[in-house]
């Protein structure tokens, strides 16, 4: 704390200039004018106070910035360094009883008094997309293999479970396992032709993969029925021994019926919430439990150094398709449930953009982090229902929030790797910084 | 006495395009000896450890590894099947870690394939049988014991990636031990290393001949690791052997002399490299 360092005032007020330059430049054709309805026709209208204010927020800004770096980061710089890597290992410490309390507050939710039909619809959607997270976590976060398809399995998942409801009858409770078979399956088919192929090459190739997946449910219309989607898909019952309908089929009891309860719609929802919940849940411990496996262990060995594990003996074919496989598997049950829920499947629930979120999900919660995916499902789930309000300019905040993420933490929301074993468990984890 | 052969290399020859990388290579490395292969920069000594790891399949040749459970022929074998059926280890020039992995995690995978049989290809291990976690137990001992081994017991949940540079050559060294190798192959393992941690490195491969009994292959630069602790001596340059022998019977051969210091008189070699090859009076005969 020898003599405060004094900073440069007319540095920072060039700066800062500069930056309200740069932004009243920027803003003079984007906002500066606007088209109105004119008797004649359209015209525009100037609005210079709009790029005033961008200029002025720029300036003042830049300027607060500024200030801050040069007097508090000197003097406090160290303790926030220090303090977000204490945020970091507390969070580190305490991560099983914050998984625990989410499991819990996931299940008194449909029971609590904020539970109505569009919350629970809203938490489903969420869901689905934690397991589908999860699921692709398997194959980026640990195998490290870039996959730009993943709703390719998803879709496969869905179609499998609609085509096998409406052809051959079968439940969804026999048809959920087929579903996951059937995608692993696909996953295995695509692994094939692409274990040579690492990081972009991959990543083109799987996009390829999801978007002929897309195009051949689009044009197989003698199976798939093209554009016009599959409807009518059947409900699940409870492990089918009642449905949830108000009128049951003859000679069956329906949900409210066997409970004499009055029929409320609500119910249904309910079941799927949790039907939905056991699925992410068994996703999530059959990952955490292979992680700890030798093939989980080669997986991220093989994303690593895969030459390192050929000299180790380890098959690196096997261990590839066995993540693409079981990462498949995941994302086919979610898609029997997605079309158990939904009722109706088109190639329009299928399209790139779907994978892009699911990888987001991945990438923003921390590679290879099972609770960073949940929060950053929260965040790209939640947000863009929460931020309705903004209307159009939605998607430019869920695109400036997603940026901020990575900027703030670059490696993802929880970026820190749990050993899968320790051999001094007691003692903080050693060799950092 | 000689050892047994352990590895025999006979006219294997390596071409890339039109390159001939090596050409007509033979000779035999024995068990419980430390065969050195030396040569100047771009000799072809790398290349030779690729055909036998299967990372390259030889144009031409045949290398017979003599494993206790019968005759491996490396040259046909797939790459990542030739640790577990030969017993054949290696490690890398540039250090091949996985980084983001602890020491002890690294030692783990490289016993993969025992633990993968033991946990019943995932399945027996995902409902946590004790057959596995039995297996994982021993995993856990042989680990401990490389770690001790190399002085980095106190360092097992680090990540690898952190550890300092000769922390990390040793750590390499131990992990191809876990696989529990009939021939050690090592890519320069003392390059990069002070004085003292080459010292350490000497007798850790002595430790590992003369108790596990198996047989090493070296490739190195530095002479004083070469010369100290190398049992037989393999000299290639521009692929073909030049000198095959004992350490004392190389560094006094003509044609070595000629491949590492040129056709010019012996008065204007760089002092140090004369030094290392024990050419200069005292250093002659002495070892």
């Amino acid at each position: 704390m020898a003599g405060e360092k004094r900073f440069d005032v007319v540095g920072v007020v060039k700066d800062a200039g500069l930056t309200a330059f740069v932004i009243a430049a920027l803003a003079l054709p984007l906002a500066g004018f606007r088209l109105a309805d004119s008797p004649t026709g359209l015209s525009i209208e100037p609005r210079m106070m709009w790029v005033v204010y961008a200029a002025a927020i720029a300036f003042f800004g830049r300027l607060a910035i500024n200030v801050g770096q040069a007097t508090l980061v000197p003097r406090y710089g160290e303790k926030f360094r220090t303090g977000s890597s204490h945020f970091s290992h507390a969070l580190q410490r305490y991560m099983f009883w914050i998984g625990v309390m989410l499991i819990v507050g996931a299940v008194i939710l449909p029971f609590s008094p904020i539970a109505n039909r569009y919350v629970l619809d809203l938490m489903i959607v969420l869901l689905i997309y934690v397991m589908l997270g999860w699921g692709l976590n398997i194959v980026v976060g640990l195998a490290g293999l870039l996959d730009l398809g993943y709703v390719a399995f998803y879709a496969v998942g869905a179609y499998s479970y609609a085509l096998l409801a409406e052809h051959f009858g079968l439940s969804f409770w026999i048809c959920l396992p087929l579903a996951g078979i059937f995608s692993a399956t696909f996953g295995i088919i695509l692994g094939f032709p692409v274990l040579r192929l690492r990081g972009d090459y991959l990543a083109i190739v799987t996009l390829g993969f999801g978007e002929i997946i897309r195009v051949v449910l689009l044009n197989w219309y003698d199976l798939t029925k093209g554009p016009d989607g599959l409807s009518g898909i059947p409900r699940p019952s409870l492990f089918g021994m009642m449905e949830f309908t108000r009128r049951p089929k003859e000679g069956e009891v329906a949900f409210h019926q066997y409970f004499d309860i009055p029929y409320s719609s609500e119910h249904r929802f309910v079941f799927w919430y949790f039907l939905i919940l056991a699925l992410a849940l068994i996703t999530n411990f059959v990952a955490m439990r292979l992680r700890r496996l030798p093939i989980g262990r080669a997986w991220e060995a093989l994303r690593e150094d895969e030459i390192a594990c050929r000299s180790l003996g380890i098959n690196p074919t096997n261990t590839k398709l066995s993540a693409f496989a079981i990462g498949a598997m995941f994302a086919g049950f979610a898609g029997s449930f997605f079309a158990t829920r939904q009722g109706f499947i088109s190639p329009e629930s299928f399209t790139f953009i779907e994978s892009a979120i699911i990888l987001a999900i991945v990438v923003l919660g921390g590679m290879g982090s099972q609770i960073g995916v949940v929060l950053a499902a929260f965040v790209l789930v939640l947000l863009p229902e929460l931020i309705r309000e903004l209307q159009e300019y939605r998607m430019l905040a869920f695109g400036g929030v997603m940026v901020l993420i990575m900027v703030w933490r670059p490696r993802g929301l929880l970026a820190f790797r749990e050993p899968t074993m320790k051999l001094y468990p007691d003692k903080e984890r050693g060799g950092e910084g | 006495m000689t050892n047994a052969p352990l590895l025999e290399v006979e006219h294997l020859s390596m071409h890339f395009g039109g390159l001939v990388a090596i050409d007509d290579l033979s000779f035999v490395a024995r068990e419980r000896e430390i065969t050195a292969i030396i040569g100047p920069n771009g000799a072809g000594k790398t290349t030779v450890f690729n055909c036998l790891t299967g990372f390259y399949k030889p144009t031409v040749g045949c290398l017979t590894l003599h494993h206790p459970e019968g005759k491996r022929y490396l040259e046909q074998m797939e790459g990542f099947r030739i640790p577990r059926r030969s017993g054949v280890a290696r490690t890398f020039q540039n250090i091949r870690l996985f980084p983001q992995m602890t020491v002890m995690e690294n030692l783990i995978v490289a016993q993969h394939n025992m633990l993968m049989r033991a946990s019943g290809f995932s399945f027996a291990g995902l409902l946590g049988l004790s057959r596995y976690r039995q297996a994982e137990k021993e995993a856990v001992e042989l680990a401990k014991y490389w770690l001790d081994k190399v002085g980095m017991l106190d360092k097992a949940d680090w990540d690898a990636g952190n550890l300092p540079y000769g922390d990390q050559r040793r750590l390499e060294i131990a992990r191809s031990m876990c696989v529990e190798p009939c021939l050690l192959c090592l890519d320069e393992p003392a390059a990069g290393l002070n004085p003292r941690e080459s010292l350490e490195l000497n007798e850790l491969l002595q430790y590992i001949r003369d108790s596990h009994k198996i047989g090493l292959l070296l490739i190195e630069h530095d002479m004083s690791v070469v010369m100290e602790i190398s049992d037989h001596v393999v000299v290639i340059d521009y692929g073909r052997k030049i000198a095959d022998g004992t350490p004392e019977e190389v560094r006094n051969d003509p044609s070595v002399i000629k491949a590492y210091l040129g056709e010019e008189d012996d008065e204007d070699l760089p002092e140090e490299v004369a030094q290392d090859l024990g050419l200069s009076g005292e250093g002659a005969g002495d070892a």
